[in-house]
């Protein structure tokens, strides 16, 4: 087979939309094995389906909400039992709360479920997927633009995608004598279907598009394929000098004021 | 057929070699730049790649010089009737005390480093944004942001690439101009071989990086390559750190083996007041 990630194993997790589906569509178009995980099996299944028919392979689904830290274990160990092992996580479940609270506004729960799927989620997928991988092996997280600059009205994420540069920091020096890479891609404002959702519920959708664009010196949101590409370069042999890295994909929002 | 046409400065060595080597792999015409006392080197690694099926045109010549920039674009539209890329990788480092360093050695640190980046991408620049594609990419270094003894001019020179290169991203963001920026640390290059294959000397500088080795500079190429691709299509004025993990934090450093270039004199913390 060949590939950028020929005979890879690879786990997305949060695989069922957006990036995480993207990144699964990449991966095996260049060779890889694809676990898709979401927390909606339904979802994932449209993912594994949506994989066989651009890349030709079959893609495994199974159900994983990363927020429910004992099946997380379980879950990881079924994928590596069944496929020997896995090379390549790609820690992508994450959301942000969709009314947009102020910090003032934010509720305990709601700012745990936020740190339990964006933080705690990630630390219990990577850590369990660790068991199974070996040298070579290769952990893309999600960070955001927020893991740099915050975001009014976005606090509980802007303070998730902080901690998650730092995870990925510290877990690319506690495995790198392991020979496993961590780095973090940290996308810009995507046109995912959830942003399309929420410009939906907007008066004028298309001038919500425009305004969420222009964010971006390069005038435009970036799409979810520009992301996988990311993702793949980070996930591949390519990127082998590469490790504790954090990789900005978003048109130029974060170097200017 | 010639798909793409790309310049790639310090090619004669290094990073920039192993840059043409990959880009060559690739498919990609090139147009090679190196130092005019490296024309020798050049014309050898010009001829390799000539060997291997790529088509190349050489230029010896001192990319601070306005002129050189000129002509590598000119000669790159002359015989590839295009130019897609340009890695911008030419530089230089002194090492020594920063505070009895004659000054000349920091103008001719500014004069390749700095002046010849802004010139060499400024004039790629032109004939991208007319076209309304192309695609840059600046040498930085780790030490764009970190600093180091014994390196001021050098370091200096290297924040300098890393903030030339984010506000000439936003200045050709608006044309379809990409320019990002690869940040390596310790790379095992002709320019370092001394440090690198000297245990002694190695010792001091090894323990600062997680994966305990410099980088191949084929894995700065491989680096150099994706940002010059499409698959980089939404960085802009992105630092790539390509570093082995060095600046991602410190691993179990032996601060015993960290040699300093001078004795460290203990800073005692100011004494409370009574």
């Amino acid at each position: 087979m060949s590939g950028r990630v020929a005979g890879k194993v690879a786990l997305v997790t949060g695989a069922g939309t957006g990036i995480g589906r993207a990144a699964c569509v990449r991966l095996a178009q260049e060779g890889a094995t694809v676990v898709a995980s979401s927390r909606t099996l339904a979802h994932a299944q449209e993912t594994a389906a949506e994989v066989e028919r651009a890349s030709g392979a079959a893609a495994l689904a199974v159900a994983l909400d990363v927020g429910d830290r004992e099946t997380v274990d379980r879950v990881v160990d079924e994928v590596a039992g069944r496929h020997g092992r896995i090379d390549i996580v790609v820690a992508n479940a994450g959301f942000t709360l969709a009314h947009a609270p102020s910090l003032m506004d934010t509720t305990d729960e709601e700012w745990e479920r936020v740190f339990r799927v964006n933080v705690t989620g990630m630390f219990s997928t990577c850590r369990a997927a660790l068991r199974h991988m070996p040298a070579g092996g290769a952990i893309v997280t999600i960070g955001s633009i927020n893991s740099f600059v915050a975001w009014e009205n976005d606090g509980a994420y802007t303070a998730s995608k902080g901690a998650v540069l730092q995870f990925t920091r510290a877990l690319a020096l506690d495995v790198v004598a392991r020979g496993i890479r961590v780095n973090t891609v940290c996308p810009g404002v995507i046109d995912t279907p959830l942003t399309r959702e929420f410009l939906d519920r907007a008066e004028d959708p298309e001038a919500l598009a425009a305004e969420y664009g222009a964010v971006a010196p390069m005038n435009r949101m970036g799409t979810p394929e520009e992301i996988a590409n990311c993702i793949l370069f980070l996930a591949s042999d390519e990127a082998s000098f590469v490790t504790g890295t954090s990789l900005i994909a978003d048109g130029g929002t974060v170097i200017r004021p | 057929m010639t798909t793409r046409a790309v310049i790639v400065t310090g090619a004669s060595s290094g990073i920039g070699l192993a840059t043409a080597r990959r880009l060559a792999g690739d498919g990609a015409a090139l147009c090679l730049v190196a130092a005019p006392f490296d024309a020798d080197p050049l014309e050898q690694a010009a001829d390799g790649l000539r060997e291997q099926g790529a088509d190349v045109v050489a230029l010896a010549a001192d990319v601070g010089e306005e002129a050189t920039a000129d002509r590598a674009v000119s000669e790159t539209l002359r015989a590839f009737g295009r130019l897609d890329g340009l890695a911008s990788n030419a530089g230089i480092a002194y090492w020594g005390d920063s505070v009895d360093a004659p000054v000349e050695q920091f103008d001719h640190t500014f004069h390749v480093n700095v002046r010849g980046m802004y010139l060499m991408v400024r004039a790629a620049a032109r004939v991208m944004r007319s076209a309304g594609v192309g695609r840059i990419v600046c040498t930085a270094s780790t030490a764009s942001y970190l600093g180091e003894e014994c390196q001021a001019s050098y370091n200096a020179s290297k924040g300098a690439v890393m903030q030339l290169a984010r506000s000439l991203a936003l200045d050709l963001a608006p044309y379809g101009v990409a320019v990002n920026a690869v940040a390596p640390g310790w790379v095992d290059t002709p320019a370092n071989a001394g440090i690198v294959s000297d245990p002694g000397q190695w010792s001091k500088h090894r323990t600062h990086i997680p994966m305990d080795r410099p980088a191949r500079p084929e894995e700065i190429a491989a680096v150099i390559a994706f940002l010059l691709s499409d698959d980089a299509s939404y960085l802009c004025g992105a630092v790539v750190a390509v570093d082995g993990g060095m600046t991602a934090g410190f691993r179990t450093t032996d601060w015993e083996a960290v040699e300093r270039p001078v004795e460290v004199r203990r800073h005692d913390a100011p004494k409370a007041a009574a």
